[in-house]
């Protein structure tokens, strides 16, 4: 019996090694194909491909599958793309696109790449990454590919100016968002402003539509409509205003948001410690005590005093605030498309919804848009230096860049979701529909539901607003002729007659509401790594105390948190970043002249 | 499973006692449990009241295209392989790793036995940053590779501790028995340690099939084909792809090439992400159970001595 | 005699290298994957940035390692960021015997059905991630939740208690406690469960025939036997006084707890702005490791002086 006993666990253990190893065997082989090569050697992409083809100009129907890594700050989606896109490019170009998104698997993807040496093949990403990435060798120089190219080479003031911020004469990167339009008009690409002042139209009507003609007015005349509507039908507390916290940078991002509509940009100086006017000729410091930034807190701490804000602020997350606001417990919003906005609302909708939101102008703004940009943006297309057949990866952006591609990315697949009527284009009703309830795509066109089919690449070369010369019309659906003249709801027409025009845009633009900071040629020079982490904790201080102050049961509360934050900011380094700042600040200002010269 | 009823317990302090106890532990499950059947029944309520709140007690609008449009995503097949695989894998490798590891360390006779015991255990406590690891990972050829889920499991120092000290508390008699035999390390371990271990061994394996199971960063970090994406990363990128569409607004300021009315359709409603979390842990809930028969009482000495 | 002897110490040697061999694989495998990257600690002393290959970031010295100390506002957050972290450490150790004693309690319930039936929904929370935590904590307890909902119908309050804010940070060690716990116990309690499996059946016979109660055989048997594994339990955890880990704190964060839920491991993460404070996030993970292990084998000396055993 001793025996037997022996064999048996021995058996055992070798039937768990030999179970492993197959299971091993069978993992590997998924495995090992993909693995790329050490980071030494150029990385192979596509070890089952052949030997690269010479340049072919038109596309062969039997090339070998390609499949490029596309490193996308801009996207939002980690994976192979499949789906009506992925069957364009599989089918035109040969090509597959695995996406990597930081915004998806976190910076980690983007810092452990870089440090490997490897960031992608096709690379969708800021001027600065680009430099970065020329330090280690990572960026190949497409000089050549892009003087050869078609379209790509027409945006010759981008490239210059990408090559002007990364002091070089070779083209390593191809700037996105390139406008033909006149820097000085905005940038916009619907009818409504970004950021406004949206009010929910049905009640505003109701209580007879008082004028607004400053932000005092609109918190009256905010608490009068929800005097007139305290609670929903299912008896939910309504509010007049109602944030999250998820945006914050470095202030409170609504109230940064109602401050661009009296003429201070916080944008272009992302997290920066001041706001600065159109121009950058003035600017308001964040911890001025006269400053608009403080006014604006008092402001809305009176709202909140006055019952008009919704305590759940600080701690809600942007799920739960779009649910409030689409049950129309909330009054007031600051985006167009934060809650059902009657321009574009179909009129079937505009019978069923709960809560309508409006533009609704105050006396006294001026809004602050960004205009379009000859010079394209700091989001670059660029190649990897280790990138097999890069013109193959050149051809598809080219045709990114041509009249047809920029129709596809925009507005998907002619036939299906637009096509031409009468040499105009027109978006069909499967195109109004497919995104919202992800319509199956026919399986002509790739199949699967044509939400989870879209490229996710979020970049293009071109601005909605620029003109398609194929047939004269802006490139973005929502500006076509055919778009405009569908049939309002009678909302719109509510709102038109009451304020004499044909859109929010066209009001402002009137009544000189609007101020536009034309499109620069200006990057702000990258930031050392001491700076970025004082920049930090000086922004999350300041974030802090102004949640704290919008809540702030009294005047003397108010006062004592700004006054111990400011006492606390000078040790973070509050200095050094408001000095860097103001000298950001002058080459903004700088670089505003010049366009404004240069587009006399 | 037997169950000594060896007390006798017609005292009423010891009645009292254990009703008492039956009310506290039904009000513990209830605690831990409700949770659970919130979550639930908001997974299969209409989107828009969930969202709101307003499903505590019962199912509200009741509708189950939260987990048919789950099921529905593509690439689910594979990446539940992946998951199982992995799961699988990883717990006997973790298994090997510390149950080898754990009854190795109590061997006095071990060679540089305190040295190599603190070797493993100091692990624990640092951590040589992220780029360094990758790095290293990447000259290993662990890159893209289904081999990164599992040979990092084979070492866990925790689990290591959990065995030794287990194994340390049974009577040593068993051990020196078989010894007197002529049995050498391997023999020992595998007809001694491992039956005795039962329990210990059924803790460790349900803290990494666990572990396996709900296992995604890594995918994050090391992976970029999508035939190797578990199942928990398909969910999670299926969740982030409208959160991540805001940090993108958020980080740009306003990104000129997303058509921000987009965002009105890509709200991610809670009650999906509910419906994710459904479908995740509902499996561990029923495999549990099956690991709950190890605990077993009874290690009876008395039939080595025999 | 000595012949024998020597023969007898040589084998057992050979034996205790036989052993070491087995084990061999696995601690090349520790080595590879833990001791191996540790080169990129030198990134603590860099500038690092992740274009620059080894050595060409500018070099710093010890500038990251000071900077948390180097003004008097820095010194502040940073004495607030490790008075929670030692707050909630503490408070966690204090309370760390809870799962022993819910898995002794556990056991003595006879019925096995019950009781597996308990053991496996209090398991439940533990994979409940944070974030729908967070959710359903928001439901249940924000201005317009549940419990204020029916705390303002019956007219008990009449404004909403503000939960989430944890009463301006007061609250929040006690908070965050009672979260921890109720998430982390079930799962917790197996360790126990699996060791009280494991004690020697011939005690409980030997106390039954001695006529002990159930009270005295907890006290003399099932804790004694449970003791070791918490002890070792505890030593561990000691050492990890100073990694918190941020899951849950970074959920429930806000304006109004922030000042008493942010630990260090919380502050270095919203510190963090990726790439740029690597450098920084690498020195400050050198420090923390160097404390934890100078804690562990503090508390292991202690330990064996105190108990006679030492745990590692």
């Amino acid at each position: 019996m001793n025996n037997r006993k022996k064999y048996v666990p021995m058996g055992l253990f070798s039937l768990l090694v030999l179970a492993l190893a197959m299971f091993a065997l069978a993992a590997c082989g998924q495995g090992e194909e993909d693995a790329p090569a050490p980071a030494e050697t150029p990385t192979a992409e596509d070890t089952t491909q052949a030997t690269p083809e010479p340049e072919p100009e038109v596309a062969e129907p039997d090339r070998e599958l390609l499949r490029v890594e596309l490193f996308n700050t801009n996207g939002n989606y980690t994976g192979l793309i499949g789906g009506w896109f992925g069957h364009i490019a599989r089918e035109q170009f040969g090509l597959e696109f695995n996406m990597i998104s930081p915004n998806v698997s976190g910076e980690a993807v983007y810092i452990t790449r870089m440090a490997a040496g490897n960031l992608g093949d096709l690379l969708l990403v800021g001027v600065h990454t680009i430099r970065d990435g020329m330090d280690a060798d990572i960026i190949m120089d497409i000089t050549e590919f892009v003087e050869n190219s078609t379209y790509l080479s027409q945006f010759e003031l981008g490239i210059q100016n990408i090559q002007g911020i990364l002091e070089t004469d070779r083209i390593f990167g191809i700037p996105g968002f390139n406008s033909q339009s006149d820097p000085r008009d905005p940038n916009f690409s619907g009818e409504n402003p970004m950021p406004g002042n949206f009010l929910r139209w049905d009640v505003y009507m109701e209580i007879g539509a008082p004028p607004i003609n400053n932000l005092y007015d609109l918190l009256d005349v905010v608490e009068q409509m929800v005097e007139a509507y305290p609670t929903t039908p299912d008896g939910q507390r309504v509010y007049g205003f109602s944030f999250f916290p998820d945006w914050d940078g470095g202030s409170v991002r609504m109230i940064s948001e109602i401050l661009n509509l009296y003429g201070y940009h916080w944008q272009n100086l992302y997290g920066a410690q001041l706001f600065s006017n159109w121009d950058s000729s003035s600017y308001s410091l964040m911890t001025d005590p006269d400053g608009i930034y403080l006014q604006a807190l008092r402001l809305f701490n009176e709202a909140y005093r006055r019952g008009l804000v919704d305590p759940d602020s600080p701690t809600q997350d942007w799920d739960t605030l779009a649910a409030k606001i689409r049950d129309g417990r909330v009054m007031h919003a600051v985006w167009p498309w934060a809650g059902p906005n009657i321009f574009g609302m179909s009129i079937e909708s505009a019978e069923t919804t709960l809560a309508p939101f409006a533009f609704v102008p105050i006396g006294d703004m001026q809004i602050v848009m960004d205009g379009f940009s000859p010079f394209g943006t700091n989001l670059c297309a660029a190649i990897g230096a280790g990138a097999a057949q890069p013109e193959r990866i050149i051809e598809f952006l080219d045709w990114m860049a041509s009249p047809e591609g920029v129709m596809v990315m925009m507005n998907q697949i002619e036939g299906l979701t637009w096509e031409m009527v009468n040499g105009r284009p027109e978006t069909t009703q499967f195109g109004m529909d497919a995104f919202r309830d992800n319509l199956t795509v026919p399986a002509e066109f790739g199949g699967g539901g044509f939400a989870d089919g879209i490229s996710n690449f979020n970049f293009h070369f071109v601005v909605g607003n620029d003109i398609n010369p194929m047939f004269n019309e802006p490139f973005a659906a929502s500006r076509w002729q055919s778009t405009l003249g569908r049939n309002r709801n009678h909302f719109v027409l509510e709102w038109q007659e009451h304020f004499g025009a044909l859109s929010p845009m066209e009001y402002i633009v009137q009544n000189n509401m609007i101020s536009v900071t034309p499109g620069m040629a200006f990057a702000a020079p990258p930031e050392d790594s001491s700076l970025q982490v004082m920049r930090s904790q000086v922004s999350t201080q300041f974030v802090n105390t102004s949640w704290q102050m919008l809540f702030a049961r009294d005047e003397a509360e108010f006062n004592r948190l700004w006054d111990n934050m400011m006492e606390l900011l000078p040790g973070f380094g509050f200095y050094e970043v408001m000095e860097w700042d103001l000298e950001v600040l002058a080459g903004m200002a700088d670089a505003v002249a010049y366009t404004l010269e240069r587009f006399r | 499973m037997h169950d000594v009823k060896w007390i006798k317990q017609h005292r009423v302090g010891d009645k009292i006692f254990n009703i008492s106890l039956y009310i506290f532990f039904a009000l513990c499950a209830f605690v831990c449990f409700y949770p659970f059947y919130y979550l639930f029944i908001n997974s299969i309520s209409a989107n828009d009241v969930s969202a709101r709140g307003g499903v505590f007690l019962h199912p509200i609008g009741v509708h189950f295209t939260n987990y048919i449009s789950m099921f529905m995503l593509e690439g689910l097949g594979n990446a539940t392989f992946i998951t199982l695989s992995r799961t699988v894998l990883g717990t006997l490798a973790t298994l090997l790793g510390s149950t080898v590891l754990g009854f190795a360390f109590t061997q006095q006779k071990m060679w540089g036995r305190v040295f190599w015991y603190r070797w493993v255990i100091a692990t624990m406590y640092f951590s040589a940053g992220l780029i360094p690891v990758y790095i290293t990972y990447l000259h290993l050829g662990l890159i893209n590779n289904f081999w990164v889920y599992i040979l990092p499991a084979v070492i866990a120092p925790f689990n290591v501790i959990l065995v030794k000290t287990y194994i340390e508390s049974t009577p040593a008699s068993l051990q020196e028995a078989a010894e007197i035999d002529g049995a050498g390390f391997l023999r020992i371990y595998a007809t001694i340690i491992l039956p005795i271990s039962k329990p210990i061994i059924a803790t460790v394996a349900i803290f990494a099939a666990v572990g396996q199971w709900n296992a995604f960063t890594d995918t994050l970090i090391f992976i970029t084909d999508e035939r190797l994406f578990p199942l928990q990363f398909m969910l999670y990128r299926f969740l982030t792809q409208s959160a991540s569409l805001a940090q993108l607004i958020r980080a740009s300021g306003g990104a000129p090439g997303i058509d921000m009315s987009i965002l009105q359709y890509m709200q991610t409603p809670t009650s999906v992400r509910m419906t994710i979390s459904v479908i995740v842990f509902t499996p561990v809930l029923f495999v549990y159970p099956f690991f709950q028969r190890f605990f077993v009482k009874g290690i009876m000495i008395g039939s080595v001595k025999g | 005699m000595k012949h024998t002897a020597k023969k007898k110490s040589n084998f057992r040697k050979w034996e205790g290298f036989k052993i070491f061999l087995f084990t061999a694989p696995f601690l090349l495998l520790v080595f590879l994957f833990a001791y191996l990257p540790l080169f990129g600690w030198i990134h603590a002393f860099y500038d690092y940035h992740p274009r620059f290959r080894m050595f060409q970031a500018p070099f710093v010295g010890f500038q990251w390692f000071t900077l948390m100390f180097s003004t008097a506002s820095w010194r502040r957050m940073l004495a607030e960021v490790m008075t929670n972290t030692f707050a909630m450490s503490f408070i966690g150790i204090l309370t760390s015997w809870l799962p022993m004693a819910f898995a002794i309690l556990l056991n003595e319930i006879h019925n096995v059905k019950y009781r597996r039936v308990v053991q496996t929904l209090t398991t439940i929370p533990n994979f409940i991630s944070w974030v729908l935590v967070y959710s359903l904590a928001f439901s249940l307890l924000s201005s317009s939740g549940l419990i204020n909902d029916l705390l303002m119908r019956f007219d008990i309050i009449s404004r909403p208690i503000m939960f989430l804010h944890m009463g301006n940070g007061d609250h929040v060690w006690a908070a965050m406690w009672g979260l921890g716990t109720w998430k982390t116990l079930g799962w917790s309690a197996i360790i126990y469960m699996a060791a009280i499996a494991g004690i020697d059946q011939e005690l409980y016979e030997a106390a039954r025939v001695d006529g002990a109660n159930r009270f005295r055989t907890i006290w003399h048997i099932t804790i004694p036997g449970l003791i070791p594994t918490y002890m070792v339990l505890l030593l561990l955890s000691i050492a990890h006084f100073l990694n918190s880990g941020i899951e849950s704190t970074y959920v429930f964060q806000n304006a109004f707890n922030l000042r008493r839920i942010q630990t260090l491991d919380l502050y270095v993460f919203n510190l963090g702005i990726g790439a740029a404070s690597y450098s920084l996030a690498t020195a400050i993970g050198m420090m923390k490791s160097f404390v934890s292990l100078v804690l562990l084998f503090t508390v292991n000396y202690i330990s064996k002086l105190v108990r006679g055993e030492s745990i590692i």
